[in-house]
């Protein structure tokens, strides 16, 4: 069963709260061991004020990476929501924590704050170590072999999975992963007009006609692909909070970040754990670092193809891996993935991607 | 207006762009109306973007109904509604119903892209984003056609030049 996390308090009382648990305010997380800190803060005020107003705020993961390869820590998460009828910290599908506030008076601003604190370091999975990862359990990486809506296994992503898997040649987790990889940066595109992150439908994806599409898509194609040919894999996602250190201006956002979410993926191999990789980003680079596209061969390009499979520089911050994500109280369908705030209306649901109209805004902030 | 095939374009819902490639060209023609089976009668349960009410089916039976899904982010949506205003004109005097279902988004977005690209028809909001799908369609534009008694008649996914005679003469021989 699923640790649940809950803090509540009562009606008519001004709404604020920490998620307790977390690590010490005294923990340091030291710039010589590649720590950086940052404010993320997501502030909501409901355009749109009926008498049944909910939010749900998706919060960083408590930690991304185990030991020595822990990559993320949220190291705080405060929130104040003034007028509410309820305000919560909540666990939800797949272990992915909101914040989950109701309002009932639509005569008062709807508003809600949440800051929190991550410390976030850069990872790189040891491909060529000879120290083998400790092995996860069978029933550990059952879920990630598992279809979901989004991501079938049988059909066209089966037989997809099987031809990129024989053409290679591949055998082993590493090697299976990596023509899947390969196969996606040299088929797939970025496609502008895609909203937001994309629906990250991976059968629709194979059969829409031209393979274009953005995170969500072409790193959930990845994943469906992967779990189809037997290798657990998993989406993570997040946001983007700072700009790139490596010097790429399509693969970094800093400030304002209402619109910098960003989803990535990292499948399992026997030997060496949980690598990160993002096919979706090197499509990104070839579409947006400069005017008018790069070509795969520059060398701009290659060396993010290169970094991408087995590292992601973590001016990125992880909420979740959940899929088919039920929202605490919604009467509505369960969403594929919980990567934007959420809300309802007595109206209907709020529009996620347009951060103007639901009226929300998510800022970050370097602090160490 | 005459759209190159070349620019026919679909939305996927919420997000993706997709071109058909000749290579996966359907079978069906992709620049006319397919007749429609869903597996299910379809159920429309969507908001009036003028009154706020909740309108059904049964609001607009006794006459065909044309229904286009569309967004305001959705390019291909908006190539394509002139020429869907002017269907929709053609076949008044056969009593046909124009609703432009806009796909999820909120009143305040919708009433700014009208007051650039003009509907003449009946705009209903589908803030569930769920009828896109349960009418079988997986990409933005979806056009829908109905007749007098509201069963499903004909449907195409992706834009169309909906000023071509041919499109309203398939309506008009098949709701007869």
């Amino acid at each position: 069963m699923q640790r649940r996390h809950f803090l509540q308090c009562a009606a008519a009382t001004p709404l604020a709260g920490a998620l307790p648990g977390l690590a010490s305010a005294a923990t340091t997380y030291s710039a010589a061991d590649g720590w950086r800190t940052y404010d993320i803060t997501t502030r909501i005020d409901l355009a749109e004020r009926t008498a049944q107003g909910r939010v749900w705020v998706p919060l960083p993961a408590r930690q991304l990476g185990a030991g020595a390869s822990a990559h993320q820590h949220l190291v705080d998460a405060r929130f104040d929501a003034p007028g509410a009828r309820q305000a919560a910290i909540v666990t939800g599908t797949g272990g992915a924590q909101m914040l989950a506030v109701q309002w009932a008076d639509n005569g008062a601003p709807q508003q809600a704050t949440l800051v929190t604190r991550v410390a976030l370091r850069d990872r790189a999975a040891d491909l060529g170590g000879t120290a083998p990862a400790p092995a996860a359990s069978a029933a550990e990486l059952r879920p990630w072999l598992r279809a979901s809506s989004l991501k079938p296994v049988n059909g066209v992503v089966g037989e997809t999975a099987r031809k990129i898997v024989r053409d290679a040649g591949a055998q082993s987790d590493i090697e299976k992963a990596r023509a899947i990889y390969d196969w996606i940066v040299a088929n797939c595109h970025r496609e502008a007009a895609v909203r937001g992150c994309g629906t990250g439908d991976a059968a629709y994806l194979l059969t829409s006609g031209n393979l274009g599409g953005k995170c969500a898509d072409l790193n959930g194609l990845f994943v469906a692909l992967a779990r189809a040919s037997g290798v657990p894999a998993r989406d993570v996602y997040g946001v983007r909070v700072d700009d790139s250190a490596h010097g790429y201006k399509s693969m970094g956002k800093s400030g304002d970040i209402s619109r910098a979410q960003h989803c990535r993926a990292e499948f399992y191999a026997q030997g060496y754990g949980w690598v990160p990789v993002d096919p979706a980003d090197v499509r990104k680079v070839m579409l947006e670092e400069v005017k008018g596209g790069l070509p795969r061969d520059d060398a701009r390009v290659r060396a993010a193809n290169a970094m991408l499979f087995g590292a992601w520089e973590m001016n990125w911050m992880g909420y979740n891996s959940a899929e088919d994500v039920r929202l605490a109280g919604s009467t509505a369908a369960p969403i594929g993935f919980l990567m934007y705030p959420n809300g309802e209306t007595a109206n209907g649901r709020l529009d996620s991607l347009d951060p103007a109209t639901f009226r929300y805004t998510i800022t970050s902030a370097r602090v160490a | 207006m005459s759209p190159d095939p070349a620019r026919r374009r679909l939305l996927l819902h919420g997000a993706a762009a997709a071109a058909l490639a000749p290579w996966q060209a359907r079978a069906t023609d992709d620049a006319g109306l397919q007749p429609w089976r869903p597996a299910r009668p379809p159920v429309l349960n969507a908001t009036d973007l003028a009154t706020g009410q909740r309108r059904t089916l049964a609001d607009f039976a006794g006459r065909p109904l044309l229904v286009n899904v569309w967004a305001t982010w959705c390019g291909p949506c908006r190539v394509e509604m002139p020429g869907l205003n002017a269907l929709a004109a053609r076949l008044a005097p056969q009593g046909l119903q124009f609703v432009a279902l806009n796909h999820g988004e909120m009143p305040e977005r919708v009433l700014q892209f009208l007051a650039e690209v003009p509907i003449h028809g009946t705009v209903l909001l589908d803030r569930s984003q769920t009828l896109l799908k349960t009418w079988g369609a997986q990409a933005l534009p979806a056009t829908f056609v109905l007749d007098t008694t509201g069963r499903p008649r004909l449907w195409a996914q992706g834009e169309r030049d909906w000023e071509r005679p041919e499109l309203a003469a398939k309506i008009l021989q098949d709701l007869r």
